[in-house]
């Protein structure tokens, strides 16, 4: 009899330790959540909550993909204009270059003429020498640092007493600077007799002619306005 | 003796559950059906060793066996998408408001016994 009620009271003691320390750490497991805030709501408000945030994601999702797609367009747009404003800029430079109003340099020739005692060089003398050059195919012509563009002007003043080149008067040496096919250039202007250079000389002008690998030719530096010319637009 | 198993097992019980690490909110729900059920057969052994039918192997297996049975009820009725521990509850808190009244009456009935006792004996001595 004794010895069952020991037993019965060991049992009862390890049953009432199980219990009460189950219940223990359920009431603490609810409580710590409590304190989290979810256990208030219940699984069905949590579901729904669920589903509003995953909605929300999906919907961000979305227009985070549509603003990327702008963005993409956007630098795609940019990159082509970076393209389109480099090859204008290309564009630009080239004309620049073609109208004369970019320094340039490039192989070509030099020639320095002085008025002497027995001659004094003309207006005239220089835009025959222009000339010349031109046609031996010139892209490039400076007189005594004046450039030589489409509305250069090379003038004789007071019976040649001054003569003027864009507007602005030079005087001897004449420098003349020219970028172009030197051999060709060479091949006109030292043309037995008839050209430039040994025509003047036999006439007692005082000619020098170099040719140069390096020439540089500066650009022109005033402005070039249109007042008067309009493009005709093609009906 | 038992008085004395019961209150070391409630201050060890105690002591253990407070130090002890909690669990996961997931599994709490079935840890409350489980105590339930233990408590279920608690109240049941009181009752029946009140009615002298008390049987420590019906006690032990009831006390385990329930609770380890309410928990798969309830895991079970989450798989199912059923509220089986709902029914669960709904066995458990009966059987257990059922055993407390009966040992409510059972010790009601004794109180009152002892007071005609003391009556019939307090009545013969004034005769």
């Amino acid at each position: 009899m004794e010895k069952g009620k020991v037993t019965i009271s060991i049992i009862v003691f390890f049953i009432t330790i199980v219990l009460v320390s189950l219940t223990f750490i359920q009431v603490r497991t609810v409580e710590e959540t409590n304190s989290i805030g979810i256990e208030k709501m219940r699984e069905d408000e949590l579901r729904q909550e669920v589903l509003n945030w995953k909605n929300k994601y999906s919907e961000v999702e979305e227009k985070i993909n549509i603003n990327n797609q702008k963005i993409q367009e956007y630098s795609d747009t940019i990159q082509n204009n970076k393209q389109s404003s480099e090859l204008l800029d290309k564009e630009l430079e080239e004309y620049n270059m073609l109208v004369g109003k970019t320094d340039v340099t490039g192989d070509g020739v030099v020639l320095k003429l002085y008025d002497s005692n027995e001659q004094l060089y003309s207006a005239s003398n220089l835009v025959y020498l222009v000339n010349e050059l031109k046609y031996s195919g010139a892209e490039a012509i400076s007189i005594n640092n004046q450039r030589v563009i489409n509305s250069t002007d090379i003038v004789g003043i007071n019976g040649n007493q001054y003569i003027l080149v864009n507007g602005e008067r030079i005087v001897s040496p004449y420098e003349i600077k020219a970028i172009g096919n030197q051999s060709e250039m060479d091949k006109i202007l030292n043309f037995p007799n008839e050209g430039f250079v040994p025509y003047y000389q036999s006439k007692g002008y005082k000619i020098e002619i170099d040719f140069q690998s390096n020439v540089n030719i500066k650009g022109y530096d005033k402005q070039i306005a249109l007042k008067y010319l309009k493009e005709k637009k093609e009906e | 003796m038992i008085l004395v198993a019961i209150i070391l097992g409630c201050v060890v019980g105690i002591v253990v559950g407070n130090f002890a690490p909690i669990i996961p909110y997931t599994y709490s729900g079935y840890l409350a059906i489980a105590i339930v059920a233990a408590l279920d057969s608690v109240f049941g052994g009181v009752a029946s060793s009140l009615n002298k039918k008390f049987d420590m192997g019906v006690f032990l297996s009831g006390f385990f066996g329930n609770a380890i049975l309410a928990i798969l009820l309830t895991y079970l009725g989450q798989r199912l998408n059923v509220d089986i521990y709902l029914a669960a509850i709904l066995v458990f808190v009966t059987r257990m408001f059922n055993n407390l009244g009966m040992i409510r009456r059972y010790y009601l009935e004794k109180f009152r016994e002892r007071g005609r006792k003391r009556n019939s004996v307090s009545r013969n001595n004034t005769k």
